[in-house]
């Protein structure tokens, strides 16, 4: 096993810190990727031989959201991860140099570290008016971008924005923003979607592959399985509420007061994938349901389009209407019903005036017959 | 007036009789609790005076959920015989045939029918192209309901092989619209429902052809051969009528 230089256990040595520390670190990063005790041998070495990766970590179309989600994973502390366990050799808002010396070491990072460094995207990238709507150091971001994808080893998309195009794609999308995958082909890019994603699941992501030197075992949608291989609904602590069919109805309820299920209040937590549920925010403080409001959904594709975040059945767009589906399909039904009776009374009173017809016919022509034979007879009587 | 010495006709097999009687059933369950689960609606109260939704534990979602998730596999499964009796019977396989002059012919002799407009022309069809195609539209959004439903119902597991099969869906749309799409189409089928009852029963007091019956015994009884008799008893037949002419 050849012996990095760059390791964790090295880093370790060179601050004077204690093999106890170092082992209780990687107890503690054991734990963080979801890994059984039995592991912890690997782990250790792991970060006594592997060298710390080098991640580029590029900002789009975004809010930085995620970058100050990122800053308050408390396990492990955002610091140690980005002085200690990888090597981050570019962020624009984090670093302390700025300007053309910046952008000079990361073109010069590029091509020293070609095929071998991370690169974490923040943001969405904007397709419109040749990339224009979005300039990073006098230059499109989507250049930036690709030029930054080609070298890499792989790609994390940190947010919903770099995974899915996020607030800017979202209709009407008047800067043609996408997310990244429209434009890096035949890289493997993990998704960490959320908006924020939950800190300990960003850390954890690029903790995996610092450990490991490989990707965490992801979902049909690139996402880490271990972070985002359950509903929200599924792992919901209110979930007994929910089947016990006890709901909040307005939010400021007795039912609401009591904790009850927030379902009826437009939850997304039904159809999201996230770890709120298990590990929650802030070192499993609290996570959106627990302080009282419903999920909205943010790590799922075009959450923002999905109807407005306090209904289940989003409004039918007609214009000037607030109406739901279940509103026009009642309506359709009496509708339906109406028009069926009143077919079906057309139908009998046609058949009756039909009859009617037919027989005034037969009449008149029966009358007919009966002039002309009395004509005919008349008519003989005179011969 | 009823006419007399008319033909018997076996249309449809035993299969289709019972798919269409297990869907009916299913399908009332499917779309009244699919309602309750879109919407949980009846209210109750708990011992501490907060409105719950599950009267006596009865009406609880987790119940609800139950018989929408048992009735729409039973509806499945009957959706498999009632295929399997398509297999089997000529009867069974009455689908619009977009390629023939007699299904044009025949929905525009039907849309006159039902619109009641001058100039009625005869008609005499085993099914008519209105229902051919109407039928053939319910059986597509059948499969797009069980196609939905199950890609809803596999996620709770997204490693088992039935998530494997049906995710996809979800990455066509998202797993929110996914819901919405399901919704939809249930209400289209409340439709559909009053319509085709109404249809039925129209047609049964009309032609007095047993239209309604035939669910029950699978016959149905015309003076003369209907104009589609070559979809039962197939081509070989028509001809040697024509010949016997």
């Amino acid at each position: 096993m050849s012996e990095g230089k760059n390791t964790l256990w090295n880093l370790f040595r060179e601050r004077k810190l204690s093999r106890r520390t170092f082992m209780k670190s990687c107890v503690a990063l054991t734990a963080i990727l979801g890994l059984p005790p039995t592991m912890l041998n690997k782990v250790v070495e792991a970060a006594e031989t592997k060298d710390v990766p080098t991640v580029l970590w590029l900002h789009g179309q975004e809010c930085t959201g995620c970058s100050e989600s990122f800053l308050r994973s408390k396990a492990p502390y955002a610091t140690d991860m980005i002085l200690n366990i990888i090597n981050l050799e570019y962020d624009d808002t984090l670093d302390a140099a700025a300007g053309a010396p910046l952008e000079a070491h990361l073109d010069q990072v590029m091509k020293e570290q070609y095929g071998k460094y991370v690169l974490v995207v923040e943001g969405a990238t904007a397709l419109g008016n040749d990339g224009t709507y979005c300039m990073i150091a006098g230059k499109p971001f989507n250049e930036r971008l690709k030029q930054a994808a080609a070298g890499a080893a792989f790609i994390i998309a940190y947010g919903s924005c770099s995974s899915w195009g996020g607030i800017q794609a979202a209709d009407p999308n008047p800067t043609d923003s996408v997310e990244i995958s429209n434009v890096i082909y035949g890289k493997k890019i993990i998704r960490v979607p959320g908006c924020p994603p939950i800190p300990e699941v960003m850390t954890g992501t690029i903790m995996s592959y610092a450990m490991f030197g490989e990707l965490p075992p992801v979902d049909d949608q690139g996402r880490p399985k271990q972070f985002y291989g359950n509903r929200i609904h599924d792992t919901c602590y209110r979930r007994a509420f929910f089947d016990s069919g006890m709901y909040v109805d307005e939010f400021d309820d007795d039912a609401s007061k009591a904790g009850w299920c927030l379902y009826k209040i437009g939850c997304r937590g039904p159809e999201t994938y996230n770890s709120c549920g298990n590990l929650r925010w802030w070192n499993g403080l609290s996570y959106p349901i627990q302080s009282g409001h419903g999920c909205i959904g943010c790590s799922e594709p075009h959450f923002w389009d999905n109807g407005d975040f306090y209904t289940r059945l989003p409004n039918i767009p007609l214009p000037g209407t607030i109406t739901s589906a279940d509103t026009i399909g009642t309506i359709a039904g009496f509708v339906a019903t109406g028009a069926v009776i009143a077919h079906g009374g057309i139908t009998l009173a046609k058949h009756k005036y039909d009859d009617i017809q037919l027989e005034k016919k037969e009449a008149a022509e029966a009358a007919k017959k009966a002039d002309e034979a009395k004509n005919n007879k008349s008519e003989g009587g005179n011969q | 007036m009823v006419e007399k010495d008319k033909k018997p006709y076996r249309v449809f097999s035993l299969w289709l009789r019972v798919f269409h009687w297990a869907m009916v059933l299913c399908v009332t369950a499917l779309f009244w609790t699919g309602l309750y689960i879109g919407d949980p609606g009846f209210q109750g109260l708990t011992g501490n005076g907060i409105p719950t939704y599950a009267v006596d534990g009865w009406f609880s979602m987790e119940t609800m959920r139950r018989i929408h998730f048992y009735a729409g596999f039973v509806l499945i499964a009957s959706f498999v015989i009632r295929l399997y009796g398509a297999y089997l019977n000529k009867g069974d396989r009455l689908l619009p045939k977009f390629n023939q002059a007699l299904f044009w012919r025949g929905l525009w002799i039907t849309i006159k029918h039902y619109l009641m407009l001058p100039r009625q022309e005869e008609h005499r069809f085993l099914r008519n192209s209105l229902a051919r195609t109407s039928y053939f539209v319910v059986y597509i959004l059948f499969v797009v309901e069980i196609c939905t439903g199950l890609a809803m119902y596999a996620m709770i597991n997204p490693n088992s092989w039935l998530a494997i099969l049906f995710n996809p869906i979800n990455m066509l749309f998202t797993e929110y619209q996914v819901h919405v799409i399901h919704h939809y189409i249930a209400w289209i089928f409340l439709l559909f429902v009053i319509i085709h009852v109404y249809m039925a029963f129209r047609e049964d007091v009309m032609e007095e052809s047993g239209e309604v019956s035939s669910m029950v015994s699978g016959m149905k009884f015309y003076p003369e051969d209907p104009e589609d008799i070559a979809d039962l008893y197939g081509k070989d037949y028509v001809a040697k009528k024509e010949e016997n002419k």
